[in-house]
């Protein structure tokens, strides 16, 4: 056992950026316009901090990995909490208080994030999901004075921990079951005969299942996150549909391959379904949405349906469908942040965030206009795009999994998806302007957001660097779990 | 295996139930048995015996909920003081200076609060 | 060199998106030289093509997307065999047409043309992709310029239209992905000549008469095939000149292409089982699109309608499994690209003088329009498959070809050349002659060097395709030959 604690650096500097976050905050020297760069910086070099493991195999203690599927997310988590910061420095001058704790709070969240894709065992990962859940109910409703961010924030936190103790339970459950809490040790026990209390151990994972059905807002239990989305200031908004789904995910894929791959048999049609439902429902009550938040929100709960169609089919032999699905969270969140760097813009210029209110934005802010169209059509899966990659690799590693309907339901999903995508470039391109006025031009934001579209455009035409950085991960977290599948019947 | 450990708890269940049916009975048997006459006073809030001062419904002000935070923060560090008291000299060096770094972090929390103007009755 | 015409486009669409807005004015002499410059390239891989040499020539190929864990990868690749060569000079022609013919388009011509020539890349990219995922890709890649193209510079209920021919799309290339995916993953690759070389299909995901259906109905869309085409007639009525040349000259082959290329070529077997279906469904098409055609007023709906009618010829053609049916079909594809351009483009250029579509108010236009009569007339001839021009040969290969399979649908065929004899000609005696309503009376027929050019190349084309079309059948035996070596 290693208890080496400079595996950690990443995490030390970010906590020790997030006192100095709040430190800057408090002695209020530095211009808050300019507390989003530094912030930023902190979590750009978290990132690089992490890459020094990188091609390392190490872990600290039994309670967290610090191998390529880590990296991977280190630097995922890294670069959003960046664009995140980049994209609030406008917003958070202008329209919230408290700018310091903000960017503190912001950086302690990549923190839990970050060891939800370490944890190796439940308690840990508990703790982790925890650490980023109550940064962001605090984020979310950062705007005291605003009523619906209350609202939304409170929302949230209930939800939030109806689901924590949901997922508490099943984890109690579990260890009843296998008397561990160690990933391995579970697939260990799962592997062996189970005898009774097989029910038991199906009902925990349920519920697990279900708590972090919860966190990434999976349909039936998404009902928290339109409200949440909307009510939250712009970049939280991004940042929650980024990281929250991200981390959950990290989690969810290294939870389903390394502890429950033995019940794989039992869980695959159980997520599957939930897929179904999530794809579905999502994409389609998106269309009905008129504000460009509950839109963005619904979406992305259609994207969490692609990615747990992705995780039903993982299986026992390949990491085909866990690099797809690492390939594909890493797709979403550029074009994703995109989106809403773009809607931060345009909100900053003019307050509005509903959607007619984008109309004739071609005309007035070519730039934005364009670069939100092109995230939007990455997001409904276009060729060209990093979107139409992703999908179509998770899509294959779906039917290759024998889940073929699973992938029409998916491809048919991202057709409806394509409509309100469209509906939102109706309004910038096809419908007259209310003035002709130019809007400013916002040079960071701008240089931001030509990053992330070039980020879309290089994973949609030179996907390999991406994806093979996607199959280490994915590998990884199969070589633990590779020599259970052997005991698996 | 886990028929044994609920059985472990059927004593728990046991108790619970008898102590529901043990208070309601006294309670039933006090509804039964004693006098009831309503009088003024009796629907009066208790104040130590005087009569009571303003309305039945007072406002605490909101700083109190600001103290009590920053108490529970100092609270909880003396849970954590205790045990690990009690295991220092197993543990070693390292346990003093993870405690040093938690009250470090402890000490800037008050130190933030303070600043913010948390201690101040304004 | 393939990627090189594939790509121009999309570097002339570069240089038209950064133009400074004072130059808008000067997008169109790109989009010209980008257009024209692929027409050489595609006219000297024509003249290159080594008509003895291997099926797919000029291949372009690198790995694209490949995985370590599983025999899964996507590559790259282009190549041309002799199927798909025409229809690459076809688009390239029809393209600089389009160009010409939308020299002065009205609001925002720099976005107007930085689509077109998306469009053409796109284009260029089906016909060239040699593996299944860049055709796919491609083939969607159309949907961005088109939507644009229609619902911005677009007539009537444009933004409906564009929604409409989206979405009619889309949902077919749902199916069609799938398929595609199905077929992926019974061979292991994406690569058509891997698939090619493929045996019949036995235990796949999804049965092969299952795949084979999906592809069909992607492609059927885009054909269209009768019940599918509802799309069209408002898309090519609403869409401006030129999209409707492309849309009419190009986008369609794609759907036949795609049939001839995925799913006759790769599941041959399945095609031998559903020859008679999609024969029935092309007779249906032919005659259908052709009573159709018979009912408008609309002059444009009317070509639009008889261009359902004539792609049903394509399919007629596919139906009958062989050498002579398919040749036909391709043949087929490519003068009804040049033919109903021609017939668009003209359309175009009476309304932009009469500014009405409606046949009930247009009349006796000949002695006031002189040049656009003859041409117009010419067009007609050859879409009534005279003798001597395009339509008449390919037409006639179809109807040789699938008169020994399905008897009794080449006769349908054969109703509908009389059908579309009398829509074409019932036309034009109802526009051009006849007496002139006074409102026309003050017409003046100017007709600029942009008119005139594309017309006239477009005439020249179709003569020479109607008297000499050897060296074009020939090209496209030398590619049907090997489908047709995997049906028997």
């Amino acid at each position: 056992m290693r208890w080496d604690w400079s595996l950690l650096a990443p995490e030390y500097l970010l906590a020790g950026w997030a006192a100095l976050m709040a430190l800057l905050g408090l002695w209020g020297r530095l211009r808050a316009y300019w507390l989003g760069y530094v912030a930023a910086a902190g979590a750009l070099a978290s990132a690089a901090t992490s890459l020094i493991w990188l091609g390392d195999r190490t872990a600290f203690g039994d309670l967290l990995a610090v191998d390529h599927y880590t990296t991977f997310f280190r630097v995922t988590f890294g670069l959003i909490a960046a664009s995140v910061c980049l994209i609030s420095a406008g917003y958070v001058e202008r329209f919230l208080r408290h700018h310091g704790e903000y960017y503190a709070i912001l950086v302690v969240s990549v923190i839990g994030a970050t060891y939800m894709a370490a944890a190796q065992e439940l308690l840990s990962a508990y703790i982790a999901l925890e650490l980023l859940s109550f940064s962001l109910y605090v984020l979310a409703s950062y705007a005291k004075m605003d009523l619906r961010s209350n609202e939304g924030g409170l929302k949230y936190m209930l939800l939030g921990a109806f689901s924590s103790a949901l997922f508490l339970y099943g984890l109690g459950l579990i260890y009843a079951v296998t008397k561990t809490t160690h990933y391995q040790g579970i697939a260990e026990a799962l592997a062996g005969d189970l005898g009774g209390t097989k029910g038991l151990a199906l009902l925990g994972l349920s519920l697990i299942v279900v708590g972090l059905g919860f966190k990434v807002s999976a349909v039936p239990f998404h009902m928290w996150a339109p409200d949440a989305y909307e009510g939250a200031p712009l970049p939280v908004t991004a940042f929650i549909s980024a990281i929250s789904k991200a981390a959950g995910f990290a989690l969810f894929l290294k939870l389903m391959v390394q502890a429950f791959l033995p019940l794989h048999d039992d869980w695959s049609p159980l997520l599957a379904s939930l897929a179904t439902v999530t794809m579905l429902l999502g994409n389609l009550v998106a269309v009905h949405q008129r504000n460009i938040k509950r839109l963005l929100a619904y979406s992305s709960i259609g994207q969490v349906g692609y990615l747990l169609a992705g995780i039903a089919a993982l299986s026992p032999e390949t990491a085909n469908a866990a690099s797809a699905v690492l390939l594909h969270l890493a797709g979403y969140v550029i074009s994703n942040l995109a989106a809403f760097a773009c809607v931060t813009v345009y909100y900053n210029w003019t307050g509005k965030e509903d959607i007619y209110e984008y109309r004739g934005l071609a005309e007035r802010a070519p730039f934005v206009a364009l670069a939100l169209s092109i995230s939007l059509f990455s997001l409904a899966g276009m060729p060209l795009f990093a979107g139409f990659v992703t999908k179509f690799v998770l899509f294959q590693a779906i039917a290759e999994a024998d889940l073929l309907w699973l992938a029409a339901v998916a491809v048919f999903a991202s057709f409806v998806s394509l409509y309100y995508y469209l509906m939102v470039m109706r309004q910038m391109y096809l419908v007259e302007p209310e003035t002709r006025e130019r809007l400013g031009v916002a040079w960071p934001e701008y240089g931001l957001v030509a990053v992330l579209v070039v980020a879309i455009f290089v994973v949609g035409l030179g996907p390999q660097p991406l994806f093979n950085a996607a199959q280490e991960a994915a590998s990884l977290v199969y070589q633990g779990a590779a020599t259970f599948a052997a005991l698996s019947p | 295996m886990v028929a044994e450990l609920f059985q472990q708890y059927v004593g728990v269940v046991v108790a619970t139930v008898a102590g529901f049916v043990l208070v309601g009975a006294a309670l039933f048997a006090n509804r039964l048995l004693a006098p009831r006459q309503a009088t003024r006073a009796k629907g009066l809030t208790y104040e130590c015996g005087m009569l009571p001062i303003g309305r039945g419904r007072l406002q605490i002000h909101f700083r109190y909920y600001l103290f009590a935070i920053l108490f529970l923060v100092f609270d909880i560090e003396a849970v954590f003081l205790f045990p690990w008291a009690l295991s220092f000299l197993d543990v070693g060096a390292m346990a003093f200076y993870e405690m040093l770094l938690f009250i470090i972090a402890l000490g800037f929390g008050l130190y933030y609060a303070w600043r913010k103007g948390v201690l101040q009755w304004r | 060199m393939l990627s090189l015409l594939v790509f121009l486009p999309l570097a002339g669409t570069a240089l038209v998106a950064v133009l400074p807005r004072r130059w808008e004015g000067r997008a169109r002499w790109i989009a010209l030289g980008a257009s024209l410059g692929c027409l050489g390239i595609a006219l000297a891989l024509f003249a290159a093509y080594d008509r003895g040499g291997p099926q797919f020539q000029f291949v372009d190929r690198h790995v694209w997307l490949s995985s370590d864990v599983a025999p899964f990868s996507v590559q790259y690749a282009l190549g041309v065999d002799g199927l798909s060569l025409p229809l690459l000079v076809l688009t390239a022609f029809l393209t600089v047409v389009a160009v010409l013919i939308s020299w002065e388009i009205g609001p925002r011509p720099k976005e107007y043309f930085a689509w077109l020539l998306v469009l053409e890349s796109s284009l260029l990219g089906v016909f060239s992709s040699l593996d299944l995922v860049l055709f796919f890709l491609f083939f969607e890649l159309e949907l961005l310029p088109m939507y644009f193209l229609i619902s911005i510079w677009g007539t009537g209920r444009r933004i409906y239209s564009a929604w409409k021919y989206v979405f009619f799309t889309f949902f077919g290339s749902a199916f069609m992905l799938v398929g595609i995916l199905a077929l992926g993953l019974e061979a292991g690759t994406f690569d058509i000549r891997a698939l090619q070389e493929m045996g019949p299909i036995r235990q796949a995901v999804l049965p092969a008469p299952a795949i084979f259906a999906f592809l069909i109905i992607g492609f059927g869309i885009k054909l269209p095939v009768v019940p599918l085409h509802t799309w069209l007639p408002d898309a090519h009525t609403d869409a401006p000149t030129a999209v409707s040349v492309m849309l009419a000259g190009v986008l369609l082959k794609m759907g036949g292409y795609g049939i001839l290329r995925l799913c006759i070529s790769l599941l041959p077997e399945v095609a031998r089982d559903a020859s008679l279906w999609l024969g029935a469904f092309a007779g249906a098409t032919i005659l259908y699109g052709a009573l159709a055609t018979l009912m408008q007023r609309d002059l444009k709906r009317l070509i639009a309608y008889s261009s359902v009618s004539h792609m049903g010829y394509v399919l007629l053609g596919a139906s009958a499994l062989g050498t002579v049916g398919l040749v036909g079909a391709s043949m087929q594809m490519f003068t009804h690209g040049l033919i109903t351009g021609l017939l668009f483009v003209m359309v175009g250029l009476v309304y932009e003088r009469t500014h009405t579509r409606d046949i009930g108010e247009l009349g006796g236009l000949a002695a006031r329009l002189p040049y656009l009569t003859v041409v117009m007339v010419f067009a007609g001839l050859a879409s009534l498959g005279l003798p001597s021009l395009a339509g008449f040969v390919s037409e006639a290969t179809v109807f040789l070809g699938t008169f020994p399979r399905h008897q009794a649908l080449a006769v349908m065929g054969v109703l509908g050349v009389l059908l579309a004899a009398a829509y074409i000609l019932w036309m034009v005696q109802r526009v051009f002659w006849g007496e002139a309503a006074p409102r026309w009376q003050s017409l003046q027929e100017k007709v600029a060097w942009w008119e005139r050019v594309p017309t006239l190349a477009l005439m020249t084309v179709i003569l020479l395709v109607g008297v000499y079309p050897s060296p074009l059948m020939d090209l496209f035996e030398g590619g049907i030959i090997p489908i047709v070596e995997r049906l028997t």
